[in-house]
């Protein structure tokens, strides 16, 4: 005689009545209570009347006795350690679905958490300023394909004139920052570094920004001409714990600065960086084109009195220009205003300090970031429902107790809550240990508990309250509106499966899944695409050196000493580096076209007579530069996209006379040749900057890069070599390199690191609408236990049984395509027009994402069903 | 039947004792065990021996080990190695016990 699973749990919710909790007591008196039960069953007492003699051998409330004097016996740590026992004991066994939740909602809390974390760390971006009006300038530039671009480049002079100008415009602050890596040496010392942040600044950008003086005058530290300030790591470096102030640096070897103040090191989140900022009217001394107000190369920032409109500022800037320069400038220019809180947003504007962010990114992340949550509630809504249905009996009897509706409710609600907040504390957890690995591949220094946040702690209160209401009120409201009767007899009105509710959350989910693997896919594609696209040039094995401290005269000699290590196969000289450089404009006169001559306004390269050979470029038309031809050091190349400008084929442009202007060391001279080349249009700057017009022409002078073509499979150790050639030239500069490669993967890291992040979140995102996929089966499966076993004794066999339980899910989710193909074509195909060069959307993506989705349900709801429909019907039918 | 208050302090010992006959009990089977061996003159109450192992268990002199029987959980308790140490502490002590008492009982006259 062996006791029914009711029997026990019936037996096991008395005793709980009558004061026995002790998990383990508990079993014991349940096993002792049941074998006398059973002893009692085997000579034919009925279960009620066995069980009640079976009490009788107890004395009234002897039981919650034997309960309070174990516990009393029992140290505190061993009551501990029992409980935690049982509650993991009862996760593992029974409580799939509570695993399940608790999983989901932990998973999906943790990446908001850090979703949060990064977003709330973009925003920060330049809101920490004391200053609350301060503006920047842009200049929107009309090039003469019509096409429009804007610069943070403004001239030197334009600050300091607006404030004279405006009285509106209170004061204004200048940067001017060389693209390249500078060398800073200690004076008489033996020590020098190449500094990527050194800026040249004005003495307003301390009071502007929030940059915190820890040494030295605030007020006049940048007033004088050779001055500068140094951030309190580059203090340490350059002068270690010996007091700064008063010492010498000397820039590139020919102007000393010195050391007016510290600074703290700036935050990451501004969108420049000074770890030495040096007065910028030393820039006078050596800067000739300082007073030019064509030149677009610094940046400026404008304190503007508050309370005065932005734009009615702007709409005064042409008749500035024209008193200024004259009317001409402003038929290809103009300048704007621009909120400095704004800037690290400011995806359309070129040639910033600092890589910005772009919004939609972060949009995108936090949409991700809610639909994760909202994958993790609606699992735990069609749980609680499916889970709900068992309870319909319990609930009913409640009812006719007198239960209620808010009790049944706030039970619900209760429950929900408990495991929200355990799933938090898991998060929290699961966020801490995952944020080293999230930190790392954002490069930032992100912390959750770094100092009390009340936003994070207002946002998490609010999700707690969201999920546990909505996730137990839902479900406890259905229930309470459950009519008694049918209640009683396990008939819940809420049948699984027929709740519409229930079908439109997993609609919902199924509908995201399949964007999201659209989305990822074609994020995926896109980035293969940049990174295979065909540059137009070979950048690989291209070592580029700095030609730093190398005379001009000198250099050719350079070039012959590079050319005599065997590992080197080629070298070009060029003014810029190719890879994701500021451009550079020229203003270019053609004629030789039977019309009067083309002005044009293009993007301008130095090179010398190797580049074609070296960057391995496509000659279209022409020829290259010939040593043994004189006239070629006055010869141009163009690209395709010139010709097209002036609307002739390459061959066509072949000995076409360029005019233009150029600045010399000392003087503007003009410069006139012919097109001997037109070559392949090859990317100059990013990926997500079209080709424009550009017009080659040879310059010494100019010459900043040496590009050293390697022989294959030269390892990068060639560059003690180099080094050891080019020293004799430059005796004071250590080498200045890079490779090429390592320089475009920098270049696309950012959005590379974004995208990561994305595809990440995706995959959580869909590992969780599964979970809950494979919750709500097994619940089913557990529901229709009987049903099945009937069909199977009937004569089913076990794949009509799948079927039958597979069917109506597999509905579900065909219907969530239909909604699925607008909403992922809409978006990607909007996130794609962010590359001007990008895949085609690839159509046949959605039926693939919709079939994986399909395959991968069939997959988890076939192994679940097949386990139940495979079971022995008698068994189950036996078992109720 | 003896009274529960002669009895109350010898409990633990008779369970030890029990338990070491057998390699593993659970709690109905020790209760049958010691009626058997005393001839029903000694009844271990529910009341008195699961408090009795539960605190055995924390002192380490028993383990308890689930073993699942039909529908429900069983705990069979066995005896660990410093609990027979403590068991035969625990006989001698009662035996000395007994050689004085009945050295009270009956005083040899010398």
């Amino acid at each position: 005689m062996q006791l029914k699973k009711n029997q026990i749990r019936f037996i096991e919710v008395d005793l709980g009545k009558r004061g026995v909790h002790y998990p383990p007591l508990k079993e014991d008196l349940v096993d002792h209570i049941c074998t006398e039960v059973e002893n009692r069953m085997e000579n034919g007492v009925r279960f009620k009347d066995a069980y009640n003699e079976a009490l009788d051998l107890f004395l009234p409330a002897e039981l919650s006795q034997i309960q309070n004097k174990t516990v009393k016996t029992l140290t505190n740590m061993t009551l501990v350690k029992s409980y935690t026992q049982t509650a993991y004991r009862s996760i593992l066994n029974n409580k799939g679905h509570t695993l399940i939740n608790v999983f989901g909602l932990t998973a999906s809390l943790a990446i908001c958490i850090l979703i949060f974390l990064f977003i709330r760390y973009e925003l920060s971006y330049d809101q920490q300023h004391p200053n609350s009006n301060i503006h920047r300038l842009t200049t929107k530039i009309k090039r003469s394909d019509g096409q429009i671009s804007n610069t943070a480049f403004t001239g030197a002079p334009w600050g300091p004139a607006l404030v004279n100008d405006f009285p509106e415009i209170l004061d204004a602050a200048r940067i001017m920052k060389y693209r390249l890596d500078v060398l800073v040496s200690k004076k008489d010392e033996n020590i020098a570094f190449y500094e990527s942040d050194l800026i040249w600044g004005d003495q307003q950008l301390l009071d502007f920004f929030a940059i915190e003086m820890i040494n030295g005058d605030k007020k006049n530290a940048l007033t004088e001409p050779n001055s500068v300030v140094l951030s309190e790591k580059t203090a340490k470096k350059y002068f270690g714990d010996t007091e700064p102030i008063g010492k010498v640096l000397t820039y590139n070897n020919e102007v000393d600065l010195t050391v007016t103040g510290v600074i703290q090191n700036m935050p990451e989140n501004m969108h420049f960086k000074g770890d030495l900022i040096c007065s910028f009217n030393t820039l006078r001394s050596f800067w000739r084109i300082i007073d030019n107000w064509s030149i677009l190369y610094y940046y400026t920032y404008l304190q503007i009195q508050e309370g005065v409109d932005v734009e009615s500022i702007e709409d005064k800037f042409p008749d500035f220009f024209e008193r200024r320069i004259g009317g001409d400038w402003n038929l290809s220019r103009s300048a704007h205003l621009q909120d400095v809180r704004e800037v690290h947003f400011a995806s359309d504007v070129n040639d910033e300090l600092k890589a910005g962010t772009n919004l939609q990114y972060l949009f995108i992340l936090g949409g991700i970031a809610t639909i994760i949550l909202l994958l993790a509630c609606s699992n735990f809504v069609n749980l609680n429902l499916a889970r709900s249905l068992k309870r319909t009996k319990e609930l009913g009897i409640r009812k006719v107790m007198g239960g209620q509706r808010i009790d049944l409710i706030l039970q619900y609600i209760l429950e929900s809550g408990l495991l929200t907040i355990f799933s938090l504390l898991l998060a929290l957890l699961l966020a801490q240990l995952l944020l080293p690995f999230f930190n790392d591949l954002l490069g930032k220094e992100l912390s959750i508990f770094g100092k009390p946040d009340l936003l994070l702690i207002g946002y998490i209160a609010i999700i707690i309250v969201l999920i546990s209401v909505t996730a137990g009120g839902y479900p406890a409201l259905r229930l309470a509106n459950l009519k008694t009767i049918p209640a009683l007899k396990g008939k819940g009105i809420i049948k699984i499966g027929n709740s519409s509710f229930g079908d439109g959350l997993m609609l919902f989910q199924f509908a995201i899944c399949t964007t999201l693997i659209v989305a990822i896919a074609i994020i995926k594609l896109q980035q293969n695409f940049i990174a295979n696209k065909n540059l137009g040039f070979s950048s690989e094995q291209m070592l580029v050196i700095s030609t730093n401290d190398v005379e001009t005269n000198e250099l050719s000699l350079v070039k012959q000493e590079l050319l005599s290590i065997p590992e080197i196969q080629n070298v070009s000289i060029t003014s810029h580096k190719l890879v994701g450089d500021q451009p550079y404009f020229g203003s270019y006169i053609f004629s030789g076209l039977d019309r009067a001559p083309d002005t044009l306004g293009l993007g301008r390269l130095h090179i010398d007579e190797s580049f074609i050979e070296t960057y391995s470029l496509n000659l279209v038309a022409g020829r290259d530069y010939n040593s043994k031809i004189r006239s070629d050091t006055a010869s141009f190349l163009v690209n395709e996209k010139t010709a097209s400008l002036l609307g002739v084929s390459p061959d066509q442009a072949i000995g076409l006379t360029i005019n233009y202007i150029t600045q010399g060391e000392n003087r503007r001279y003009p410069r006139t040749g012919k097109i001997i080349g037109v070559v392949e249009d090859f990317h100059f700057q990013s990926l997500h900057q079209e080709i424009g017009g550009m017009v080659m022409d040879i310059q010494h002078p100019r010459a900043h890069f040496i590009a050293c073509k390697l022989a294959k499979g030269v390892p990068p150790t060639v560059t003690s070599k180099i080094e050891a050639s080019i020293k004799p030239f430059a005796p004071n500069t250590p080498l200045d390199y890079f490779f090429m490669d390592d320089q475009f993967e920098n270049l696309y890291k950012k959005e590379k690191m974004l995208d990561i992040l994305i595809t990440i979140a995706s995959f959580v995102a869909i590992a969780i609408a599964f979970l809950g996929l494979l919750g709500l089966v097994s619940q089913l499966t557990i529901y229709k236990k009987r049903e099945i076993g009937i069909r199977k004794v009937l004569g089913a066999d076990t794949k009509g049984i799948t079927l039958l339980l597979s069917n109506k899910y597999l509905k579900i989710i065909l219907s969530s395509f239909v909604l699925a193909f607008p909403v992922s074509y809409f978006w990607m195909n909007e996130w794609l027009q962010n590359y001007p060069y990008r895949v085609d959307f690839p159509f046949a993506l959605i039926p693939i994402a919709g079939l994986l989705i399909v395959f991968s349900a069939l997959l988890t709801i076939g192994v679940i069903t097949k386990k139940a429909a495979n079971a022995n019907p008698i068994a189950i039918l036996k078992e109720d | 039947m003896y009274s529960s208050q002669l009895l109350k302090g010898t409990f633990q010992t008779i369970i030890l004792k029990v338990l070491s006959e057998k390699e593993k009990m659970y709690g109905y089977e020790i209760t049958q065990k010691v009626k058997e061996l005393s001839n029903d003159e000694i009844v271990v109450t529910e009341g008195s021996l699961y408090p009795i192992l539960h605190k055995l268990e924390e002192l380490g002199w028993v383990t308890a080990e689930r073993v699942t029987i039909g529908n429900r959980t069983r705990r069979y308790y066995s005896l660990t190695k410093s609990g027979s140490e403590n068991m035969r502490v625990k006989i001698d002590e009662f035996e000395r016990f007994i050689q004085t008492m009945k050295s009270i009982f009956n005083p040899k006259l010398t």
